[in-house]
């Protein structure tokens, strides 16, 4: 604040002046009132930002130039400012109505400066004053320059960024989306989209097989990835859903879901295209049981305990997951899944066309048996019968989130089965997603 | 020569060649559609109040019931006049003068934009490409991607929905739904339906299976932006995932992503507001057509304008082909001009449009056929284009071919009115008629015209 006012030359910049009256120094209470409204500005934003808001970083549908996204703006963030600030203002004016003369007295105290202007605790002396103009004044500008900053921050951090298929050196496409807790993360998905949507040079590269080998290592690659992620969000669906359903019956608890499909069938570094993927799988379930260790065994009884005592009435009431906020968080985070979904669907539709290898043919049902997978929970998450009310969700975002998700999927799915409905037949499907592609066939689904 | 030429033995052959295209198969199980007045709903407009006796009602209340209906303006003007105002002269002075102030504002507003002059109704039936869009019995139709269910916006402001499989028509309708200018089917979806209208775009969700007629309104969703409206027209990208709506009155053209209620203005200086967007084909460009002259071709992979500009007047109708021709027709002019590899595809560029099918006002046997173009449609294939003409009433359609980098354009049939009173509205194709192409037209008197074409080898 006292930065903004020293720009502007005005005799606010010091606290202390000479009085007109008497020898000795007196008290410029106008200073005073900006350098604390100052001081509260900060803490209304600090508060409002960051203790009761959330932090949202919001992409955009589509992604402009940075010149044109930044004009577009800036009328935004001028006007905004100018509004936004008018309210601390009051709430600060008030307050020094009240309580003006408690620092006062301590600065003047101090100092040991005198009073000679009226004080600007009385309403009237505070309007005529005219120094609630400045005040407002200055914290709009305060207020225009940190969402200035905040725009800034977020157009160049939600523009895209073109990772590489193969590369030794740089990130590579599948190496971001594994990164699923930071925000290369993000970027990856983004980019995951992107490519499948538009870039068809990109694409090409991930239908080819390698070099010497011929196995298809970029799709295979990149689809694990892609699996995981929605596998991922799924388990967690599945885990909400679970617990909503149970809810009051403790013996049911056991969350872990057995009909989440095959683990690890391709998660083997590379797939041999005449090898039997079954095969791998045995290996790695011979694999898993050796490594069943005493560690292990003790975590899961340790698991096991804490779950029992969070699972007594009160003390679940106290510490235990809520539900909803979970399920919050869960739809926050969704983005990436969305992309995932989405781009996936894309580079599938494309391969028809496109691959001239028939790298993708084969893990078709996986893709369609995991995206039916998850519309299924996601379905089971917005019927109201299901769901207890406790778990309906009140966030407007969160609704509107959840709505991207199954919208997304559900295009994903029509996007696959639209592109493939001629040769859909001729896929091996489960029985249970041969019914559920049913309705998407006949373009009765919602 | 005029292209007409090759319409006359067609013409001569052309109610036999109707009849013969009315029994075809294909076409059997298609909705039967016809909208006549009785099917309406009960609409409170302008028109009907004069039914309704004067009632003599006390000044404060004529006022209030006037502010709640029209708004804060035409409160004030009722309270300036002196005729009804009676009662207190002050305030008729006090009003009179807060007018003539506001009008001075709105005048140097107007100056400054004068695309905003008209208001809502006015600028949708000024753009609309549906023949006297105002009293037309069905505003705009579309045809849903995938199955064979039409949309159809009818004079009541409703939506309604005819689909082969099923006998009842669904009628979407809903209080903010009004002067509905276009709808558009979502891809890549069954139920998803956006509806243009004077407040904003409504999107509905109707659910196929369901047995409702009438969906209620918490299947919509409505969304809206000040300054954005009316919205002239609606269109999903052919991905699905988003939505470009356009309003006459605004110079950005907004993309939306729908289940985020998220909107991206697209903005660029010059050029009224945009009438309509077209998105290509394979979603890789967007025709922006302005009230001006100007028109853009946006690119949106970086979300770059190319501009262009209209010789004559503002361009009227426009459609995308396959491998990204886009055909434009400019208003009042009988040309239609086909725009190749916009941008830098193969490193030269068209610097022009190339003029590729010229309709001047021809008299073929009694009628005249041809002149200014209204409406453009070309079926999802590319191989049929479709005429509608401001002052012919009868619908031309052609064949197109696209060979060595060349469009070639050949006279194919005719559609004609059943009687002298009717003229066509509104023309739309079916997007997944296989045998050939199917072109549905609404015409004036509420019928709704099936007129298949069947590929044979001919051409």
């Amino acid at each position: 604040m006292s930065l903004y006012s020293s720009l502007a030359k005005s005799d606010y910049n010091m606290l202390k002046k000479n009085c007109k009256n008497s020898d000795g120094l007196c008290l410029n209470e106008q200073s005073l009132f900006l350098q604390l409204g100052g001081m509260w500005m900060g803490l209304y934003y600090f508060l409002g930002a960051h203790i009761f808001g959330r932090k949202i970083l919001t992409f955009p549908p589509i992604y402009q130039e940075k010149f044109q996204q930044m004009k577009l703006i800036i009328g935004n963030v001028v006007s905004m400012g100018f509004q936004n600030s008018i309210k601390p203002v009051m709430y600060y004016c008030l307050f020094y109505w009240f309580w003006g003369n408690k620092p006062r007295f301590v600065v003047s105290d101090v100092y040991s400066l005198y009073l000679e202007d009226p004080p600007l605790d009385n309403i009237i002396n505070l309007i005529s004053s005219g120094i609630w103009i400045g005040l407002w004044f200055y914290s709009s500008l305060f207020f225009i320059s940190i969402y200035t900053m905040r725009a800034v921050f977020n157009i160049v951090l939600t523009e895209p960024m073109k990772f590489p298929i193969e590369s030794d050196k740089t990130l590579t496409l599948y190496g971001a989306l594994l990164q699923r807790a930071q925000f290369s993360g993000y970027l990856g998905a983004q980019d995951l989209k992107i490519l499948a949507v538009t870039d068809q040079t990109r694409r090409s590269q991930i239908f080819t097989l390698s070099q010497p080998g011929g196995h298809p290592r970029n799709w295979t690659t990149l689809l694990e990835n892609c699996l995981i992620i929605i596998r991922e969000f799924n388990k967690e669906l599945e885990l909400i859903n679970g617990e909503a359903n149970g809810h009051g019956d403790f013996s049911n608890q056991k969350p872990l879901n057995p009909s989440l499909s095959p683990p690890t069938v391709y998660y083997g570094s590379l797939r041999n295209m005449a090898q039997s993927p079954r095969s791998f799988d045995i290996k790695n379930h011979y694999k898993k049981e050796n490594e069943d260790t005493l560690a292990t065994a003790i975590k899961v009884e340790f698991n096991n305990a804490i779950q029992k005592i969070c699972q007594k009435p009160g003390i679940h009431y106290f510490f235990g997951e809520l539900t909803d906020i979970k399920l919050k968080f869960l739809l926050m985070q969704a983005q990436p899944v969305i992309w995932t979904c989405e781009g996936l669907a894309h580079i599938v539709a494309a391969s028809l066309t496109e691959d001239k290898y028939g790298v993708v043919q084969n893990d078709l049902p996986v893709v369609l048996s995991s995206l039916i997978n998850l519309k299924n929970n996601l379905d089971k998450l917005s019927k109201p019968g299901l769901v207890p009310r406790k778990y309906l969700l009140n966030d407007n975002l969160a609704i509107r989130m959840r709505r991207a998700v199954l919208s997304a999927v559900k295009q994903s799915i029509y996007k696959i089965v639209m592109t493939f409905s001629k040769y859909i037949h001729d896929i091996p499907l489960d029985h249970e997603v041969q019914i559920a592609i049913q309705p998407f066939l006949a373009c009765k689904e919602i | 020569m005029s292209i007409f030429d090759g319409f006359q033995d067609l013409y001569e052959n052309h109610n036999q060649s109707l009849t013969r295209n009315d029994r075809n198969d294909s076409i059997k199980k298609h909705p039967v559609i016809n909208v006549t007045r009785d099917l309406h709903h009960h609409k409170i407009s302008d028109e009907n109040v004069s039914m309704y006796i004067n009632v003599e009602d006390s000044f404060l209340k004529k006022i209030s019931s006037v502010w709640y209906n029209q708004g804060f303006m035409e409160a004030l003007s009722i309270a300036a006049d002196t005729r009804i105002n009676r009662e207190s002269k002050l305030l008729a002075i006090t009003a009179s003068y807060a007018l003539k102030v506001t009008s001075i504002f709105s005048t140097f507003r107007y100056f400054l934009q004068p695309h905003l002059k008209d208001i809502g109704p006015k600028i949708v039936s000024k753009y609309s490409r549906t023949r006297n869009w105002s009293f037309a019995p069905v505003k705009c139709m579309t045809w849903h991607p995938y199955t064979t269910k039409i949309a159809i916006a009818t004079a009541d402001d409703a939506v309604r929905i005819y689909c082969s499989d099923v006998t009842f028509v669904s009628t979407l309708k809903c209080k903010a739904q009004t002067h509905v200018s276009s709808v558009s089917w979502r891809p890549y979806s069954a139920s998803e339906i956006a509806v243009g209208c004077e407040q904003g775009v409504i999107v509905w969700t109707v659910d196929p299976n369901s047995m409702f007629t009438k969906p209620s309104s918490s299947n919509a969703v409505v969304l809206k932006r000040s300054g954005h409206s009316p919205v002239t027209d609606v269109s999903w990208s052919p991905n699905g995932d988003l939505l470009v709506s356009c309003c006459g009155a605004d110079t950005s053209m907004l993309v939306w992503d729908v289940s985020m209620e998220v909107a991206v203005p697209l903005r660029r200086v010059a050029g009224g507001g945009i009438v309509f967007a077209r998105w290509s084909l394979d979603a890789s460009k967007i025709f922006a057509a302005t009230s001006s002259l100007i028109f853009r071709v946006w690119d949106t992979i970086t979300w770059t304008p190319e501009r262009w500009c209209a010789q004559g007047c503002r361009v009227v109708a426009a459609c995308w082909g396959p491998k990204d021709i886009v055909l434009f027709a400019a208003k009042g002019e009988p040309i239609v001009y086909a725009l190749r590899n916009t941008g830098l595809l193969n490193g030269a560029k068209d610097s022009k449009a190339q003029p590729v099918l010229d309709v001047t006002k021809v008299q073929l046997s009694e009628q005249c056929i041809g002149g200014p173009i209204l409406d453009m449609c070309w079926d999802p294939t590319g191989k049929y284009l479709a005429l509608m003409f401001e002052e012919s009433y009868i619908i031309a359609v052609f064949c197109t071919t696209y060979m060595m980098m060349q469009l070639n354009v050949f006279p194919c049939c005719l559609v004609q009115p059943q009687d002298d009173c009717e003229m066509p509205s509104t023309m739309a194709f079916q997007q997944n008629f296989t045998d050939g192409a199917c072109l549905t037209i609404a015409w004036s008197t509420g019928r709704v015209q099936h007129f298949p074409i069947i590929n044979n080898d001919e051409y």
